[in-house]
């Protein structure tokens, strides 16, 4: 007995944009992931909604891509999205040729690409480096792919999906050259249970290569680490990006109350993915690099250092992994090896994972005889749909509307619903119930994803305590109010160690006198 | 003006040595950004009659020919000339900014002292969280009768107390102890 159509392997936002399109389309879908939603590539990269322009000149049908995805995701995904605009600046040791080049791909592959007066680049964004000899403006915007992920998995259950955080997949199960399910293991219990479906779609990222080797098919994939560096202001409005050749620490995204620059780019091995450290080369590099585009860079807290890794699929054998196509790969293992009921999604990028998403589920509906067609391009998710709202008074009631859009119609403000529990980014007990009873919720790490607590100024140094007495009420288990509070404070402070100098020591400092006796 | 002690102040505990020298009938002056100095007991400093210059902290040193401290001068108090038989550092480490430190290394901002430290970044902090951090042992590097060195040479008429203190030692008994057979 099949219980399911569909199960899809991987809770980044390609298997949750899969399953939301699946469950669309009617298909009897489970959503399967290991740790929590949004945890590998697709939580940790800049939060770029690219326009396409950095891959104009180099891979102009990723660019193409990028600028169709990119105005969709406008519209459907708008409560994630927030149209900052870009530029491209020139400085004078990149000279100008790249940038005539560049002007002309960006028309080729349909980018509204528009140069602009040095100083009216200043004008719009006066953070960025005033020795520019050009600029470009490009309809870059910032996204918030945690919110993007999570909105997709919601809709996903709201149209019937199953969702599994937590399981891992420890086994495939097989008859002769047919994958008929999976083998699950709970990493919380250690509960081990059998999942059958008619077809496995292998959406794990990086992980997706140990995933097809389970099932026995090969992907050469190359892994390539990619190192961001957080810091504590919004320093600029604007994605600002170096206009040339992409390189190191050539783009900064402002993002909710803080800016990211990154990143560099570097082959791993693969058994290195599941612990990406950054390493102190690598934060000075972006510190170098970051400030020639936005040199007050130099003299502003930096509250974090993170490192992804790009599932690319290896073509060719440069090193680097930069010059690789951007392109999203989608392999039928019943053609290419020969495994029936198997699916491999991988390549691409955050800014086309909707379109991933919409190939897969294209190609299943058309193996599962299903002939409805895709709606995910114009049906909004949940949180963006266009009501009229009447603006709040409250505070923190307009700050959960702006992460998790008309959704906030769904949380109780009343009594202690509106008691603020993180002050950067106010994020209310409302808010925090909301995400447990919607969102599969079971840590503080998982809170910040779909909240942002914790993630702004303070690193959660203020609030900690009391995010992790109010998180263990709504879970219904007060007790563990102390063991949620050591996991979390323990990933921050993976991410605060490589940058922990100046301020950000006197902030560590101040977080081990509150927490670390 | 002249006092018998003043203290640079930051650490939690600045405000116990600065009431032991009031105790011991001395004249003490305590200067301290605020933060975590004193931890409420500032009122009773004052009310015992001590000058508390809160918000303020040391911008200059007057060094006398033999290396000790001639004079100091605040924030706030720019054009007075504070002196005292004894001075005390006790400002705490990175929190209160009694240490002070960039990409390249730490040091002690008020007088400038020989600071002990990793020289290399990343070994400042180690992966467990609530395991002790080596950047909480780093600090001023003192004679054994708690003088800071300055240049490998020990400032005599200076103390070091508290967190601010290399391999972070607990003297603040000790501090009060020589500051009152001073």
């Amino acid at each position: 007995m099949k219980e399911y159509d569909v199960l899809i392997i991987g809770g980044g936002v390609t298997g949750a944009g899969t399953a939301r399109d699946c469950a669309l389309r009617g298909l009897k879908t489970l959503l399967v992931e290991r740790h929590d939603i949004a945890t590998g590539a697709s939580g940790r990269n800049h939060g770029l909604l690219h326009s396409g322009a950095r891959y104009a000149v180099n891979d102009p049908e990723s660019a193409n891509e990028c600028i169709v995805e990119n105005m969709i995701l406008r519209k459907v995904a708008s409560h994630c999205v927030e149209p900052t605009g870009g530029l491209f600046i020139s400085l004078p040791e990149d000279g100008l040729d790249y940038q005539k080049k560049f002007i002309e791909c960006c028309a080729k592959a349909g980018i509204k690409a528009e140069a602009i007066d040095p100083k009216e680049a200043l004008r719009l964004e006066p953070s960025i480096n005033p020795d520019i000899i050009g600029a470009v403006k490009v309809p870059d915007a910032s996204v918030d792919p945690f919110r993007l992920t999570a909105a997709n998995v919601l809709d996903a259950q709201l149209h019937g999906a199953d969702v599994l955080t937590g399981w891992e997949v420890v086994d495939f199960i097989k008859e002769t050259v047919t994958v008929l399910g999976v083998k699950l293991r709970n990493i919380y219990t250690g509960e081990v249970k059998s999942v059958l479906s008619h077809y496995t779609v292998n959406a794990a990222g990086i992980w997706g290569a140990g995933i097809a080797e389970m099932a026995g098919a090969h992907i050469g994939m190359l892994p390539a680490k990619g190192s961001l560096l957080v810091f504590g202001h919004r320093v600029a409005d604007m994605v600002v990006n170096r206009c040339r050749k992409p390189a190191n620490a050539d783009i900064l995204v402002p993002g909710d109350v803080v800016s990211v620059i990154g990143t560099t780019s570097d082959k791993v091995p693969f058994d290195q993915c599941d612990d990406m450290r950054v390493t102190k080369e690598e934060v000075e590099l972006l510190l170098r690099e970051g400030c020639k585009l936005v040199p007050s860079l130099a003299t502003t807290r930096i509250i974090r250092a993170y490192a992804g890794v790009r599932p690319l699929v290896a073509s060719d054998d440069d090193p680097s992994g930069r010059n690789v196509s951007r392109g999203i790969v989608l392999l039928d293992h019943s053609k290419r090896d020969g495994i029936f009921g198997f699916i491999t999604i991988t390549g691409g990028k955050l800014t086309s994972y909707r379109l991933m998403a919409e190939k897969t589920t294209d190609l299943l509906c058309s193996k599962l005889g299903v002939e409805r067609t895709c709606q995910t391009a114009v049906l909004p998710l949940p949180g963006s749909e266009k009501e009229k709202r009447k603006p709040s008074h409250s505070v923190v009631v307009e700050a959960a509307f702006g992460r998790q859009g008309t959704r906030v119609a769904e949380m109780d403000f009343s009594g202690k619903g509106s008691e603020l529990v993180c002050e950067c980014e106010q994020v209310s007990r409302a808010e925090i119930a909301y995400a447990v009873k919607e969102l599969n919720v079971k840590t503080l790490d998982d809170l910040r994803r779909r909240t942002r607590v914790g993630m702004g100024t303070c690193q959660s140094t203020f609030c900690l305590r009391k995010a992790a007495a109010v998180l263990a009420e709504e879970l219904g288990t007060p007790d563990k109010a102390d063991a949620l509070l050591k996991d979390f404070i323990q990933e921050r402070w993976k991410g605060i160690m490589p940058v922990c100098w100046g301020d950000q020591l006197r902030e560590a400092e101040h977080m081990r006198k509150e927490y670390g006796k | 003006m002249k006092y018998d002690v003043i203290i640079a102040g930051g650490d939690s505990a600045d405000v116990k040595i600065a009431m032991a020298a009031l105790q011991a009938g001395k004249s003490c002056c305590l200067v301290a950004e605020g933060r975590l100095s004193g931890e409420g007991g500032r009122n009773a400093f004052a009310k015992a009659g001590g000058v508390l210059l809160l918000g303020d902290r040391i911008s200059s040193v007057e060094w006398a020919e033999d290396g000790s401290v001639a004079a100091v001068h605040t924030a706030n108090l720019d054009d007075e000339r504070l002196v005292a038989s004894v001075y005390v550092l006790a400002a705490g480490r990175f929190f209160t900014r009694g240490l002070v430190s960039d990409m390249q290394g730490i040091s002690e901002p008020v007088f400038g002292t020989d600071v002990q430290f990793e020289p290399d970044r990343s070994k400042w902090c180690v992966e467990d969280f609530f395991a002790p951090q080596p950047f909480e042992s780093f600090g001023v590097i003192t004679d054994e009768d708690r003088h800071p060195l300055k240049n490998g040479k020990a400032i005599v008429n200076l103390y070091a107390a508290g967190e601010i203190l290399a391999g972070g030692v607990d003297n603040i008994e000790e501090i009060c102890r020589r500051i009152i057979s001073a």
